[in-house]
């Protein structure tokens, strides 16, 4: 049997194969983070979605004019709805259809937390190679998020 | 005789699935093809239009304004649906559409979006914008399982990972600053290509790979898994990893410009290209998509391109229909629905490249 070695890196095989076939803590604690946050996030998409269409919470645009938006792009439906660019929406979180943004994002959000978590183990393990790969992924991650990247509409 | 009960119970329900699929997209064929649901609308909305649009776009300048606007949404369309009809037969569609997906091996998200836009009366923007939700929503389901039972291997995903997502970002820019009939005629070419690319590729379970390459060892990417069925411990390293890692660029500029999810494309590179084994190939990609689709599906939402009273019902859909077909891939013989999938992608590319052209 092979000597037991502690597992110091994501998932390079080690002399353990026991240690080897196991995830390891690193990626066992992205799973944990993923699993909670997605489960919160389908929570809310769920929930704001139901006070959206029961009607308690009244929507930006009405649900009877939703087919006169949908067929048009998306600058042409920003423009008709008054919906907001980049972050604005969060000025309409009282909005029925608006609110739904807030499980959305959560959703989204998921994965920039996650690889900062993963960013900062690798830190602590010395990994500078993959760390510097993780951090990168979040600033890719949160520059896409922020909004400053906007397509010219066509 | 259990066994073969059970087969043939799941082919002839397999079977049904179909025929309601099709059956239904018969159903919004006329509705899609009809004036009064589509084209109607558009011509009628596009004649009042413009002054709005004018107006809308001053007021829409700073954020703040826009809080206390009141939308300038006219009713002006024929289409007599009540508001609940097409999220609910999307979550029906979208349903079904779950369980074909999973028992054919592919995403949601490459079957959503050419068909969606091809039978639905909703914008391309906005079909592709909830085809990078529902991709992602699948990810984030599968992922943690496939991480913690060591399918998907963080190592090989980094690297592969930050270059899909920074390309689908420059993929989802390009694909809403491109007028609508060229994308949608890219996207008919996409998936014409797809299914040919399904039609073709034959998956190796374990390539083999004699020497790892200086790129390949640079990163780490290697790994061991436990194969649950066999008990078997499965060293891999990769290949190829620079033309991989390249190929990946493309990978992920045409998931962020057409809201495909990339599972068709990831698989192939990873197992055939690069040489990992299928089943960390499968598990990675999807757990690629949790990440390449987040980048593109944020410029999506921050351009207004996710509408939530479709973009919903069909997350919950799919989702929905993804655990069925779990179920339903134990007793079914999925080369038959495989080739189904694959006649509707060569249907709906088809169909996707006509309208784009104009002719459809």
């Amino acid at each position: 049997m092979r000597a037991l070695k502690k597992d110091t890196s994501m998932s390079t095989p080690t002399k353990d194969i026991r240690q080897d076939i196991k995830a390891s803590p690193a990626q066992l604690r992205y799973a944990d983070t993923l699993f909670y946050g997605s489960l919160v996030g389908f929570v809310a998409l769920l929930a704001t979605y139901a006070l959206y269409v029961t009607g308690l919470l009244e929507p930006q645009i009405p649900l009877e004019q939703m087919h006169t938006v949908w067929t048009h792009s998306a600058a042409e439906y920003r423009a008709l709805g008054h919906i907001p660019q980049g972050w604005g929406w969060l000025a309409l979180l009282n909005k029925g259809d608006i609110c739904n943004f807030v499980g959305i994002v959560i959703l989204a959000g998921m994965t920039i937390i996650c690889f900062a978590q993963l960013a900062l183990s690798l830190a602590r393990r010395k990994e500078w190679l993959m760390f510097w790969i993780a951090t990168a992924e979040v600033v890719v991650l949160l520059l896409a998020a922020s909004g400053v990247l906007v397509a010219g509409a066509h | 005789m259990m066994h073969v009960s059970f087969g043939l119970a799941a082919r002839k329900g397999a079977a049904v699935l179909l025929s309601a699929t099709l059956l239904l997209m018969l159903c919004l064929v006329p509705a899609q093809a009809n004036p009064a649901a589509d084209g109607g609308t558009r011509i009628a909305a596009e004649q009042t239009a413009p002054v709005q649009v004018a107006a809308a776009e001053q007021a829409t300048a700073p954020a703040a304004q826009t809080a206390t606007a009141t939308p300038d949404v006219e009713p002006v369309s024929t289409d007599n649906h009540p508001w609940w009809f097409w999220p609910v037969t999307l979550l029906f569609f979208c349903f079904v559409l779950g369980i074909i997906a999973v028992m054919a091996g592919v995403g949601g998200g490459v079957l959503f979006v050419p068909l969606v836009s091809g039978f639905f009366p909703f914008h391309l923007d906005f079909v592709r914008g909830a085809g990078l939700l529902v991709a992602l929503a699948g990810a984030l389901a599968a992922g943690p399982g496939l991480l913690r039972r060591n399918f998907a291997n963080l190592r090989l995903a980094l690297p592969v990972a930050l270059i899909a997502s920074a390309c689908s970002i420059v993929g989802a820019l390009l694909g809403l600053a491109l007028p609508t009939n060229i994308v949608q005629t890219c996207l008919g070419v996409t998936i014409l290509a797809i299914s040919v690319l399904l039609l073709m590729s034959k998956n190796s379970v374990r390539p083999e790979v004699k020497m790892q390459d200086a790129v390949g060892m640079a990163l780490g990417m290697n790994g061991v898994f436990l194969e649950p069925s066999t008990g078997e411990v499965v060293d891999w390293k990769t290949h190829r990893t620079l033309i991989g890692l390249l190929l990946f660029i493309i990978i992920g500029i045409m998931a962020g410009m057409f809201g495909l999810g990339a599972g068709w494309a990831n698989v192939p590179v990873l197992n055939l290209l690069m040489g990992v084994p299928l089943k960390v190939s499968v598990g990675t990609s999807k757990f690629l998509l949790s990440i390449t689709d987040t980048s593109a599906a944020w410029v999506y939402l921050n351009q207004g391109c996710v509408i939530p009273l479709m973009a919903v019902p069909s997350i919950v859909g799919l989702m929905l229909g993804s655990v069925v077909g779990v179920r339903l891939l134990a007793v079914a013989k999925p080369k038959f629905i495989r080739y189904m999938v694959i006649c509707v992608l060569l249907f709906s590319g088809g169909k996707a490249l006509l309208k784009g052209l104009g002719i459809g």
